[in-house]
């Protein structure tokens, strides 16, 4: 059921209207799901579309098999100026939206869309936000989580993604959905696949079908004959992640992917020169690990991150008997 | 006066990017104090770029003059944003980060995460006392102010009263002060004053000159020059106000504001401050009054608004009864 959260006129034109889907009782156990914190990161989208259509689906009938048991809403978009221009931020106060939570009730367009969400989010059990990597970034497809204590790896490991990483202390953490969510004490996840202003369609599928068994693990989601599936998680602390910099300035060729094991050594690409097109530098992986978030732009200055491994030796792995 | 470059990278375009500050040593022997004038962390705000030429063009008039009145030391980071100062915008280009969101803790990642780094570091191993100088955004204009969170007042107080600017604002602490560079830096003891003047891509010249004044006062006050140039005046001491005492007029109606009175202007209570109107039908959607008596430090700018924008801000002449 598709509800109107937030009515505000524009200055010049039609009103702002942010909506939320919902499906099962009133008071259930509700799981809350975010996307469109940012205006280019369609991946969230894209799952957010599908999966109303899914529950939607289930609620007229047309998935017999499957009952609504808990409370499930999703908010597909939450920066809707950004989306009118595709990009990250909205343009007018530059303010990025997973800086702003918890908003005010009353105050700038930006911090009152970011109150609407938490005022409308506060009562849930769990919550997940659907996420890409940074701006010119790709991630492979994880589930990240703040405090991830033990039951919460638990949880993660229903998501269905393999990769299983902390959020890293900052100073800024504080501004961002999942914390927010965190010191409310909901269970929240952020499941980052791919990157902004790209659609990656097998990304989708994964996110999609993982929300979709975390339902059915949690009791949202009842299936008549599918039973839960139990999968693996590997799980990695923030202070066990290794960023790759580079040591030269100039076009950084990839000859790595995202979501691959590397050895100490294994080559993560080159930087070559952009004028001469000579090499200046090899990119070694200073390390073994996994491949979490790669470089997508290909200009690089000296001291660029350029990928993130996360260290196999520290790796802590939930197995589907846990 | 000795220039130095604090940290540099190199472009794949050829050229490097590089933070420069200017020292002024105390003329014999271990400085008094060391005192750290800083702008340019957003990259659209210039007043703080014209304050720093006009002390450096000051200080080294006073070097060739009469060196033997530098009995401390100062330190001037005049642009530390180059990127985002040379682009026009507030934030750092092609990432859209945030410079003052990522002081304190945070993981060194990205080329402008590790730039903020350097240069809080740098500020806390060199400095005794900060001035963190700022313009407000593209929104908002602002008398001179210096804004203190009210956890470091008993010490900043004493101190920002030696600058002379119009208004004092001890105001409550807040998340998004968190990642700041004011914050973290009084968080480990280095006391730094946070300024906020005029509006972002312009330079208001007279509030510039009030500024000069008040800084080479507090270089004065706190010993770093023994004496002062004949040609800086005294100024009336600043106008201190507490949370209470600052009262705010935000919109009720998305339109367009006017305002019908000037910043640092007095105001009394309930005297119209501007108007909200509709542009398409040619009506006057709301008449904006004063908050109350007193002196009008914030002026909206920038005339496009939603309902909740604040459109001014009053430092009360009596605060009220709680």
């Amino acid at each position: 059921m598709k509800e109107e959260i937030l009515n505000i006129p524009t200055p010049f034109g039609e009103p702002l209207i942010l909506y939320k889907n919902r499906w099962g009782p009133e008071n259930g156990d509700t799981l809350s799901i975010v996307s469109g914190l940012q205006g280019d990161r369609l991946n969230g989208l894209m799952v957010a579309s599908r999966l109303s259509r899914f529950l939607n689906d289930i609620e007229e009938g047309k998935e017999s098999s499957s009952q609504i048991q808990g409370t499930i809403q999703i908010f597909p978009v939450v920066n809707y100026k950004a989306w009118e221009t595709g990009n990250p931020v909205w343009n007018f106060d530059s303010q990025d939206v997973d800086l702003t939570f918890p908003g005010m009730e009353v105050g700038e367009l930006t911090e009152t869309v970011c109150n609407t969400v938490i005022r409308h989010t506060a009562e849930s059990v769990y919550g997940i936000i659907l996420q890409t990597g940074e701006k010119h970034y790709e991630d492979a497809p994880h589930v990240k989580l703040i405090d991830p204590n033990r039951k919460r790896r638990n949880l993660a490991r229903r998501l269905g993604l393999h990769i299983g990483r902390e959020v890293a202390e900052s100073s800024s953490l504080v501004l961002n959905l999942a914390k927010q969510w965190d010191l409310m004490g909901l269970h929240s996840f952020i499941l980052s696949a791919g990157k902004p202003q790209t659609y990656h369609p097998h990304y989708c599928d994964l996110l999609l079908d993982g929300i979709v068994n975390f339902m059915k693990a949690e009791g949202l989601l009842l299936h008549n004959s599918e039973k839960v599936s139990q999968r693996e998680m590997a799980f990695f602390d923030a202070h066990n992640e290794c960023p790759v910099l580079t040591r030269k300035a100039g076009l950084f060729y990839p000859e790595s992917a995202i979501g691959t094991a590397m050895e100490k050594g294994d080559k993560l690409g080159e930087v070559r020169d952009l004028y001469e097109g000579v090499v200046l530098e090899e990119v070694l992986a200073p390390e073994e690990g996994y491949v979490v978030t790669l470089r997508d732009h290909p200009m690089v200055h000296e001291k660029e991150l350029v990928a993130v491994l996360l260290r196999e030796k520290n790796q802590r792995w939930f197995w589907p008997f846990g | 006066m000795k220039t130095q470059t604090l940290f540099s990278c190199a472009s794949p375009l050829g050229s490097s990017l590089k933070i420069v500050k200017q020292i002024f040593s105390a003329h014999r022997g271990k400085p008094v104090q060391r005192v750290s004038f800083v702008s340019g962390l957003h990259g659209d705000e210039l007043e703080g770029l014209y304050l720093c030429h006009r002390l450096i063009h000051a200080l080294r008039q006073i070097q060739e003059t009469q060196p033997e009145a530098f009995q401390g030391e100062v330190h001037i980071y005049p642009a530390v944003n180059p990127p985002a100062l040379n682009n026009g915008t507030r934030l750092w280009p092609v990432y859209g980060s945030d410079m003052n969101r990522m002081m304190g803790p945070h993981p060194r990642t990205s080329i402008p995460v590790q730039w903020s780094q350097e240069i809080f570091e740098n500020l806390k191993e060199s400095s005794d006392l900060v001035v963190d100088i700022h313009a407000s955004n593209l929104h908002l204009k602002e008398l001179p102010q210096i804004r203190i969170i009210e956890e470091f007042s008993e010490e900043l107080l004493p101190l920002a009263l030696q600058t002379h600017t119009d208004i004092i604002w001890i105001h409550p602490m807040a998340g998004v002060f968190e990642s700041t560079l004011g914050y973290n830096l009084n968080k480990l003891n280095v006391p730094t004053l946070v300024v906020e003047t005029g509006i972002c891509l312009r330079i208001e010249p007279d509030f510039v000159d009030r500024l000069f004044h008040g800084m080479m006062h507090l270089l004065h006050h706190q010993g770093v020059l023994a004496s002062l140039p004949s040609d800086i005046p005294s100024a009336p001491s600043p106008q201190v106000v507490y949370p209470r005492g600052v009262a705010q007029a935000s919109a009720k109606h998305s339109g367009l504001f006017v305002n019908r009175v000037a910043l640092g202007q007095r105001v009394g209570e309930d005297e119209i401050i501007g108007q909200v109107l509709d542009p398409v039908e040619g009506i006057v959607l709301e008449e904006v009054t004063a908050p109350g008596n007193g002196l009008l430090f914030t002026l909206r700018e920038q005339p496009a608004v939603h309902s909740g924008t604040l459109l001014a801000r009053v430092a009360l002449d009596r605060e009220p009864k709680p």
